[in-house]
């Protein structure tokens, strides 16, 4: 692949709502570093160094558009004393919930970022690979939104218990988890990271109607975001956000992550000149994706929503399967490649 | 919060333990591998909405479920995943079952990929709560 634009250049120009060179992708290979370095998951994700070599190695390989710092999303709830629950044969799982009862809110505080090992790991991989890129590769960290965060701090059915029955305590928990939010992803930009993922499922349409969203999620997205020194994403983890692209929009996030259920052309067509698209490759159908499906599917994603840019191709849930072999990721990097060179005249081709 | 107000109606209605309860097929549903249980609330909630008694296994380890399931004299086992990895071990858990159980399944894996149901050797796919009861119904109507 011959590139005229660095990563950054790329994908800034991207962010501006223009076109690069290429389509910019996102390969979001958070597990596969560990495959690469010949380490398990707990080991990997216990030692920073670790990380670094294998995002770097993934960087590298696949020539995606960015280093991706994040470790694992329950990597929060360890901040707030919890414990998580590691595997060898995908993500980490936060463990029994931290606030068993609404109650417990009353007395909770956020943690203290510089206190805190798991969060110090973390920042110690996004600074060193923003060594690593010596500028050349956005490296992008992550949050989980305050809205999202107390699935895993009171479990799904706790939480929406809380959120229908316990307004007080919902905000007050709005609250806390708001200054750990700010701070913590504060911390991620001041270590290196070049824009943060801002992980919101429960905002998604697959879980909140959109007239609770707009009471809830939306305001707690735009206090929170309004406080980050820094760009950000939104990511609904796979979850559908058309309904409530326009209120996505007024949150200050400058570009969203959609899922694979809903119609890519669509998505940017309400998202153009508003927020760059970014998506939205099926990461549980790609486990069984030929090579020439793959470039199928990267194909038919860059005609729906690459022409004008503002695009980035990625899977739809923010982290690839550790069951997707290693040929079909480098079938999706070939296809990029092969389809992605702006100014994409086979689309035009094509229509004709 | 719908399937909540139901329950609690259906408890005073007709309890569990109340005679009216005739040819209940014996049906039991699990969270498998994972900890993610509010998909298996949701179903839990309609089923017993309509009337039917349900063994909640809760969440339970592969490998246990067999016994479990003849044991209890189950016909119908519905099973919940929302992590990839745990839905895969599901294809071991349905091989070591009696063939008579029918077997559903429903999480989000399953609605990313129509094809993943059949792979791990399920019978039916949920794709929301309230499927459950036209598979249970169409289960029932095959074996009448």
């Amino acid at each position: 692949m011959t590139a005229s634009m660095s990563c950054a250049e790329r994908v800034g120009a991207a962010l501006g709502h223009g076109e690069p060179d290429r389509v910019p992708y996102f390969l979001t290979t958070t597990m596969h570093g560990a495959r690469a370095v010949g380490v398990s998951l707990s080991e990997y994700f216990a030692r920073p160094e670790l990380v670094i070599e294998g995002q770097v190695r993934m960087q590298r390989r696949y020539r995606s558009d960015f280093l991706y710092g994040i470790l694992y999303a329950a990597l929060e709830v360890e901040a707030f004393g919890g414990e998580v629950i590691h595997r060898e044969d995908g993500p980490s799982n936060a463990g029994r919930p931290i606030l068993a009862e609404p109650a417990a809110i009353d007395s909770l505080e956020p943690p203290d970022v510089a206190s805190s090992a798991p969060l110090q790991r973390a920042l110690d991989v996004i600074s060193g690979l923003a060594a690593a890129s010596k500028g050349e590769v956005p490296v992008v960290g992550a949050v989980v939104s305050p809205f999202s965060l107390p699935i895993m701090q009171m479990g799904f059915e706790g939480y929406l218990r809380l959120l229908w029955l316990d307004e007080r305590r919902f905000w007050d928990l709005m609250a806390v988890n708001e200054e750990f939010c700010v701070a913590w992803a504060n911390a991620q930009l001041e270590a290196g990271a070049t824009a943060l993922g801002y992980f919101d499922p429960v905002s998604s349409t697959t879980i909140t109607a959109p007239a609770v969203y707009r009471k809830t999620g939306k305001v707690v997205a735009s206090r929170t975001l309004a406080r980050i020194a820094g760009p950000t994403a939104t990511h609904f983890a796979s979850g559908r956000c058309l309904p409530v692209l326009d209120d996505i929009a007024t949150t200050g996030t400058a570009m969203v992550g959609v899922s694979a259920l809903e119609d890519l052309a669509e998505i940017k067509a309400r998202c153009t000149g508003k927020l760059v698209v970014a998506g939205n490759l099926n990461g549980i159908e790609m486990r069984r994706w030929t090579p020439d499906e793959a470039e199928a599917n990267v194909k038919e994603a860059i005609r729906r929503a690459g022409p004008g840019g503002g695009f980035v191709l990625a899977d739809n849930h923010g982290e690839i399967p550790l069951q997707v072999p290693e040929e079909t990721l480098d079938a999706i990097t070939a296809a990029v490649d092969r389809w992605g060179r702006y100014p994409l005249d086979w689309v035009d081709e094509e229509v004709a | 919060m719908s399937g909540l107000i139901c329950e609690e109606l259906m408890d005073e209605v007709l309890p569990p333990s109340s005679h009216l309860r005739v040819d209940s097929p014996r049906v039991a549903l699990a969270v498998v591998d994972d900890y993610h249980m509010l998909g298996k609330r949701l179903v839990y909630s309609v089923l017993r909405a309509a009337g039917f008694d349900v063994l909640d296994y809760g969440r339970v380890d592969p490998d246990a479920l067999p016994a479990m399931v003849e044991r209890d004299g189950v016909n119908i086992l519905l099973l919940s995943a929302l992590m990839l990895p745990s839905v895969l071990k599901i294809k071991g858990l349905v091989l070591a079952l009696p063939e008579r159980i029918k077997v559903a399944v429903g999480g989000a894996p399953f609605r990313f990929d129509d094809r993943l149901y059949l792979e791990v050797g399920a019978d039916a796919m949920g794709r929301t709560a309230s499927d459950a009861l036209s598979i249970i119904r169409a289960f029932l109507g095959e074996s009448s």
